[in-house]
């Protein structure tokens, strides 16, 4: 339910992340460790390589929904769909990463602190209100994700899920990388946004 | 690897994520989509079909479409399963768009509830003194926008009790009447009773929908209709179909006919996902819209048939008068004692079929079910084996249609078999019927 002109938002504010995609990332984890100081122990790999990867899934989901209202019937595989891909990632946020759910408001007020000190100006009301209604749908996404019960059938499809995010990402990084959002390698540790 | 389809990818209880939330975040997914929704007894209550943002179609016990889907909306059941499945070929047009029904459901009914998606990721970032701190812009007087609607509160349905197994049927008229036929071995004639049955039953005015449970298609073999079927049974269950999509006329005005396959086969899968639930919310949907349906089940009294048994509130057997068929009928009594006592259907009785009186192992048979089985169980009518069976599957036609002039004789014992199937379901003879019965002016 993002609505055209959210996307548009997304899009155009998207470009202007993409030249300083680095510093954004740099950005990110500094105001994320100032609000909350104990999550840099959850960071104990490679943070470089952790901050390429919340670029590559950022723009994944930015890519995932540029699609106009006209191809809604169209067939878009399981490996490029941003919902099974971002509850996979949740679910190795809460599994391989024991991120605590309160998590998810703070990495969401860190990402839009970010992008308004980073886009400055540009970052404008529209802007702002388009990203939260996107955070906060991926966010609630990853959290059900997390929450997945434990049945049989669930459990099997979880496992493939999960499978499915790291070579969804992979493959995206492939087909759209550049320079900008490039990762270091398939490892998921450190993943977390 | 790719995500299989048919397994479910998400589950839950919608007292953790609410219906709104769990729809808001599947509308940013392209894949097409199924929603299923439980009772707090896990019966099917209700699906819903999502694609790109748009609701494709939506059941809820016998609405279908914007009706199905407001309901749903508000009052919604306990729990949910969420399936990628099959995109069909042909995509019906959406019920609508996903935003613009919600928000439909809001005005219809606006009383608040309290936003779920505010509790942790909103309620955080929305929050004016959470808002970033480093820019002097006007970050901290921007209204946060909520994104879940305002909607009425979270009710539950009251717990719709499961079809009782026993007789439903009263004096004023059918209540719901699921029969499947069902025998452990293959060719005993369960395709032929279920047609011929629901034939006679229709012809005395009775409205009934015979539905095809075998994926080989059998009941359209029979009557020379196999490619004609757009779709099938299979395809509904699958959410690639409507029942009106697939559900045929025939001339006989109280009788359709839901085929098992259309156009193409099912998903192999088919036989190794459980759809016990999806069964008996389609079975219980035609059983409002009619007065009795008949299943033909496949050979076998496990896989699709046991899961079509368990959404069936009645069953009749199916004995082939030959040794072999004697002695896997056992089968037939245990396997219905595996399903659980809520779900187990009624056995309406235990039809003869193909019996020959010149051959003493034919009559063995006959003397060995008076014997062994359940008082009760066994039709007083039997069906000789008779080369009219196979002079109608000929002509494409069931029995009675083979000369609707002068049918064959075998043809009859179907209406007596229909008589003694209306007697165990207690349904009072029609008015008509009565008079037919004076003899004096």
């Amino acid at each position: 339910m993002i609505t055209d002109s959210e996307k548009d938002e997304i899009r155009r504010t998207w470009k202007l992340v993409v030249p300083i995609g680095s510093t954004a990332a740099d950005l990110f984890y500094k105001r994320l460790f100032e609000l909350r100081p104990e999550y840099a122990a959850l960071f104990t790999s490679d943070l470089a390589a952790q901050k390429r990867k919340l670029v590559q899934m950022l723009a994944f989901i930015v890519k995932s929904l540029d699609w106009p209202e006209s191809a809604w019937k169209d067939a878009v595989s399981a490996e490029e769909d941003l919902v099974l891909v971002v509850l996979a990632l949740g679910r190795r946020h809460k599994d391989l990463y024991r991120i605590p759910e309160e998590s998810y408001a703070v990495v969401g007020e860190a990402l839009l602190w970010t992008l308004d000190y980073g886009l400055g100006p540009a970052f404008d009301d529209s802007a702002r209100a388009a990203w939260l209604h996107v955070y906060q749908l991926v966010s609630t996404t990853m959290r059900m994700g997390a929450a997945m019960t434990n049945g049989n059938a669930a459990l099997e499809a979880r496992e493939q899920s999960e499978e499915l995010g790291e070579a969804a990402l992979e493959d995206f990084q492939r087909k759209f990388g550049h320079e900008e959002i490039k990762a270091t390698g398939s490892s998921s540790r450190g993943e977390t946004v | 690897m790719s995500l299989a389809v048919n397994e479910p990818i998400l589950e839950g209880n919608l007292a953790d994520f609410n219906l709104v939330e769990v729809l808001q975040v599947l509308s940013l997914s392209r894949q097409y989509t199924r929603v299923e929704l439980f009772s707090e007894q896990r019966v099917l209550t209700g699906s819903i079909f999502i694609k790109s943002g748009k609701v494709v179609q939506a059941a809820n016990g016998a609405f279908r479409g914007k009706r199905a889907f407001l309901g749903l909306i508000r009052h919604p059941p306990m729990r949910f399963r969420v399936f990628r499945i099959n995109t069909p070929a042909l995509i019906p047009e959406p019920v609508g768009s996903l935003s613009h029904l919600l928000i439909e459901a809001i005005e219809a009914d606006p009383q608040p509830m309290a936003p779920k998606l505010a509790r942790s990721s909103s309620a955080r970032v929305a929050s004016p003194s959470a808002r970033p701190s480093v820019s002097a812009r006007s970050a901290a007087s921007r209204p946060a926008p909520s994104i879940t609607p305002k909607l009425p509160p979270l009710q539950r349905n009251v717990p719709r009790p499961r079809v009782d197994s026993g007789i439903l049927a009263t004096k004023q008229g059918l209540g719901q009447c699921i029969i499947a036929v069902a025998s452990p071995k293959g060719g005993s004639g369960k395709t032929t009773v279920a047609l011929n049955l629901a034939l006679s039953l229709a012809r005395r005015e009775h409205r009934v929908i015979l539905v095809d449970g075998d994926v080989n298609g059998d009941v359209m073999s029979s009557i020379d209709g196999r490619t004609s079927a757009k779709a099938g049974v299979f395809d509904v269950l699958s959410g690639g179909a409507s029942p009106e999509d697939a559900l045929r006329k025939t001339v006989v005005p109280d009788l359709e006919i839901l085929p098992a396959i259309g156009q193409s086969l099912p998903s192999p899968d088919f036989g190794f996902v459980d759809y016990r639930d999806r069964w008996h919310l389609l079975l219980s949907e035609l059983a409002q819209r009619t007065q009795i349906v008949i299943v033909d089940t496949p050979s076998g009294m496990l896989g699709v048939t046991y899961q079509i048994l368990s959404a069936c509130t009645h069953v009749i057997g199916v004995l082939q008068a030959e040794v072999i068929a004697q002695r896997s009928f056992s089968m037939f009594g245990e396997c219905l004692a595996l399903l659980p006592d809520s779900a187990r259907p009624k056995v309406l009785g235990v039809f003869l079929n193909m019996l020959q009186l010149r051959q003493t192992t034919s009559i063995d048979v006959l003397v060995r079910a008076c014997a062994k089985l359940p008082k009760d169980w066994l039709f007083e009518t039997p069906i000789p084996r008779n080369s009219a069976f196979l002079d109608a599957a000929a002509a494409g036609v069931p029995l009675h249609f083979y000369d609707p002039k002068h049918p064959p004789a075998v043809s009859w014992l179907f209406d007596t078999l229909a008589t003694e199937v209306l007697e165990r379901l207690e349904v009072a003879p029609s008015e008509a019927q009565l008079s037919q019965q004076r003899f004096l002016a």
